[in-house]
């Protein structure tokens, strides 16, 4: 079954001002950029770049102070079932078993006779096969993300928002979700925003990396990753890919990570 | 085995050594003459008083009673209870016009009540189960509250962003998340209907085990007076365990209640 997502995402001009009781905060600053369907994005940028914002803006959960974002024809103002999220927290419901908590993210337009029928689809893809009566607090953090990750794809949608989504999983947990994210991209085709403050991991998913500069949040780069998948994360490429954007956030004079002589 | 036996002693003997001990001295002090039996009488008279009217049967119609009138004060005052807190959780302006009258309400004594309600509504049944249900609205109310109030906002965020309508927000999410705290309120409201109803019964009754300790006080009967005693307590143990294992049934998926995780 692959469902690819069909229509283009454009953001144009997008700004986002945060009224506070202390001031208002200029969160997002006039950001644009078009999405291709079945493109991969990745968006990285230190923690307060205003790029989960960005990634709620997609949603619809919240509304742009001016620009707007299109999805083909329709201007994105609330949330809707062809936009999926996953959320850096799992944010299961606990009183519901892994089963419950997928069915929950099917649409109510759908039939119920075929809701067995799609939670078990999902649940093979996510592999989850034998914990379907689980609980969440039964599971492991990794296993709590692809829960989440299977109830925010049974909706079909065509795009799928990614929000730090393994900001809080162990290294080695974090990198098999990684490949896990690049096996269902490439199963299903679907349009993959993800939202990272971990550099390799933005170049190891990404068709582009976005990086963002914070306060006001704005783009401050786009870098084409022309790499063959699966990508070697210790190559000569990957590296220089690396070093690129470590030179964004760092400048020429500090690199924290590589010494010359 | 040695632990496995320490912990059924931990469990199971623990919790009776202490009244155990205090049963025996009572007791030895009472054949000693050190305690005056028209005031306390020992132990084993007590029992023996207490087989009596189990067998006669007094003693359960009493209890039989006081349970039922608790029972409909609990079910009229829970759901009471349940019902104000949705309404006062869903709309500010209802808080705000019934914040006035609860915070008047609220501090007045429940026995307070019971002359008041008799002459309302007269001497019999109607005055104290309308006491009951004044006693177990309160803790109600407020838990009820309590719980929807601290409902995960991220929970409704991702229910909403699924583009669930309110009501199955409100059945999915909200009071699943507010059961543990409505348990709460439900166990409290329960202890205080069962003080309750004995307080209407010590004023007015000619039915229940308060009227059986106020007239068996009139008689100078001590023993009797302390079988009514010792009910109450048992009872009211015995409900509240009950009310335990309803709460495990229920809440299986709280990780705090069951230890589990």
């Amino acid at each position: 079954m692959t469902a690819a997502g069909k229509e283009m995402l454009r953001i144009r001009n997008v700004s986002k001002r945060f009224e506070l009781d202390s001031g208002s905060v200029l969160a997002l600053d006039n950001v644009s950029m078009d999405v291709k369907p079945g493109e991969f994005i990745s968006i990285v940028g230190s923690s307060g770049c205003g790029k989960s914002t960005l990634l709620r803006l997609v949603m619809g959960l919240e509304s742009c102070t001016s620009g707007n974002i299109e999805l083909g024809e329709t201007n994105i103002s609330k949330p809707s079932a062809e936009r999926g999220m996953v959320f850096q927290e799992s944010r299961l419901l606990p009183w519901k078993t892994v089963a419950e908590n997928i069915a929950f993210g099917i649409p109510k337009t759908n039939p119920k006779k075929e809701h067995n029928a799609i939670v078990k689809e999902h649940v093979e893809l996510v592999d989850l096969h034998g914990f379907e009566q689980a609980l969440p607090y039964q599971l492991s953090g990794g296993m709590q993300q692809r829960v989440s990750i299977a109830r925010a794809l049974v909706g079909r949608p065509n795009i799928l928002l990614l929000d730090e989504p393994f900001g809080a999983l162990d290294a080695l947990t974090r990198i098999q979700m990684q490949l896990e994210i690049l096996r269902i991209w490439e199963t299903e085709r679907k349009t993959m925003i993800l939202v990272t403050h971990d550099i390799d991991e933005a170049i190891f998913l990404g068709d582009r990396v976005i990086v963002m500069s914070a306060r006001p949040g704005s783009i401050r780069k786009v870098i084409h990753i022309n790499l063959p998948r699966p990508r070697d994360r210790s190559s000569t490429e990957f590296m220089n890919y690396r070093r690129d954007i470590f030179q964004e956030f760092f400048g020429e004079q500090q690199k924290p990570f590589v010494f010359e002589i | 085995m040695p632990k496995k036996t320490i912990k059924i002693f931990d469990r199971f003997l623990l919790p009776v050594v202490l009244p155990g001990l205090l049963i025996f001295l009572w007791e030895y002090l009472a054949h000693k003459g050190v305690i005056r039996s028209t005031i306390l009488p020992a132990p084993s008279v007590i029992s023996a008083t207490f087989y009596d009217m189990v067998v006669s049967g007094e003693l359960w119609g009493h209890l039989k009673t006081s349970l039922w009138r608790v029972f409909q004060g609990f079910a009229l005052g829970s759901s009471l209870g349940l019902i104000a807190g949705l309404l006062i959780s869903a709309s500010p302006r209802v808080e705000r016009s019934l914040l006035l009258v609860t915070g008047i309400l609220r501090p007045i004594p429940i026995i307070a009540w019971v002359p008041v309600l008799i002459l309302w509504m007269g001497i019999d049944e109607a005055s104290k189960v309308t006491v009951i249900s004044i006693g177990t609205f309160w803790p109600v109310l407020l838990n009820v509250i309590h719980g929807i109030r601290s409902t995960d906002r991220k929970h409704i965020e991702v229910a909403t962003m699924l583009g669930k309508n309110p009501s199955s927000i409100l059945i999915h999410v909200i009071l699943p998340s507010a059961l543990p705290s409505i348990f709460t309120g439900l166990r409290v409201g329960i202890g205080i209907a069962w003080m309750s109803v004995i307080g209407a019964e010590l004023i007015a009754a000619s039915q229940g085990l308060g009227y059986l300790i106020a007239y068996a006080r009139e008689l100078s009967q001590a023993d009797v007076m302390l079988v009514g005693v010792a009910c109450i307590g048992f009872t009211g143990l015995l409900i509240d365990i009950l009310l335990q294992c309803i709460e495990k049934r229920l809440l299986y998926w709280n990780v705090n209640l069951s230890g589990k995780g």
